[in-house]
């Protein structure tokens, strides 16, 4: 009579003792050509020394773990899918990206109505945010390309802005020629690597 | 002329980069909210809605129909089922390098995750905990699920 009473009072004072932790892999998200891509992998670490015990990277699989114990099963396909359904449409649509490209030393954009498509893709995405990156190629030096790229980002932003898009969502930057599309020499003119980057979220 | 512009922009970049690193405790946006969903952030409990801006130490909690769907800045993505309590512990991110550091916490309820670029960029520096658990995320999509604590 005593005992069962003493383990509970031991329970809520330990709090989770009799919690359990369940892990069940999906296979790799479809990207936008449909095509599935590949099953990734979590790694169940020990809580204090933080050691690897077991990779679980099977897909379509479900783990019991409590500390270092692990009891993976294999599942129907289908069965997380339907399992989780609810859990899996409330994931955000995956983020879009977008490139623009610039004439060559300039803010100047090849195509601006090519913002339209930035610009209705925002629309479309309830509490939407965008990441605005600007990049240029090798010719020039750092300190002019550093100005060249963000004033390209700004460029995309003030476009927008002028559609309607509300600043605040919007973040812009200038990475220079730190981040080329296509590799090239040192002072290379480079159409690929004149744009801008925009994601959005 | 032209080379005092450039150097202007030149200059704002710079002070937009280290303003952008002073106030870098903005690290997502819910973009989904239904039935009881809340963000608990130190006192303030505030309603989920799209758009709402999360950051580092918010608790993401939903009522027995509640939902939360989120996107991060390294692009990870989560979703938290009914009756959850999830709370993001730390999310450092270095959008150059994309180099960071994201753990989140699952007290109660259940949390679906498409990782994102940190996960990517370094072996376990996404990483997940419960009760239970400690889980390394390596660039993946799963679901974890705490039941009865």
């Amino acid at each position: 009579m005593r005992k069962p009473l003493l383990f509970a009072a031991t329970c809520l004072i330990l709090a989770g003792c009799a919690a359990s932790t369940r892990v069940s892999l999906l296979p790799g998200e479809k990207d936008d050509q449909g095509q599935q891509s590949e099953t990734g992998a979590v790694v169940v670490l020990n809580q204090g020394s933080e050691q690897d015990i077991r990779l679980i990277d099977q897909a379509n699989s479900r783990s019991g773990v409590k500390g270092n114990r692990v009891a993976l099963k294999s599942v129907r396909p289908e069965a997380l899918e339907t399992k989780y359904g609810g859990l899996l449409t409330t994931l955000p649509p995956k983020p879009k990206r977008f490139l623009l490209y610039f004439k060559t030393g300039s803010a100047e954009l090849i195509d601006p109505t090519l913002v339209d498509a930035v610009f209705d893709e925002i629309q479309s995405r309830p509490g939407a945010d965008i990441q605005i990156i600007g990049h240029t190629d090798t010719t020039g030096d750092d300190l002019l390309n550093d100005g060249i790229s963000f004033e390209r980002a700004e460029t995309v932003k003030a476009l927008l802005a002028r559609r309607g898009l509300d600043g605040s969502i919007a973040r812009t930057s200038g990475r220079g020629e730190r981040e080329l599309r296509v590799q090239t020499e040192n002072n290379v003119e480079k159409a690929e690597n004149r744009r801008v980057e925009i994601i959005v979220r | 002329m032209q080379k005092r512009s450039i150097l202007a922009a030149f200059l704002a970049a710079g002070l937009a980069t280290q303003a952008f690193a002073a106030v870098t405790t903005d690290i997502g946006r819910i973009k989904v909210a239904s039935g009881s969903a809340n963000i608990v952030r130190g006192s303030q409990i505030i309603a989920a809605k799209p758009g709402l801006v999360l950051q580092k130490g918010d608790i993401l909690r939903t009522g027995k129909d509640g939902r939360i769907g989120a996107t991060f800045y390294d692009n990870s993505r989560f979703a938290t089922g009914p009756n959850s309590s999830v709370t993001i512990n730390e999310f450092l991110f270095d959008e150059t390098t994309h180099d960071g550091k994201f753990v989140t916490q699952v007290d109660r309820g259940s949390l679906a995750i498409i990782s994102g670029q940190i996960a990517k960029k370094n072996k376990d520096a996404m990483r997940v905990r419960t009760p239970t658990a400690l889980l390394g995320v390596r660039g993946t999509r799963f679901v974890v699920e705490v039941k009865g604590s």
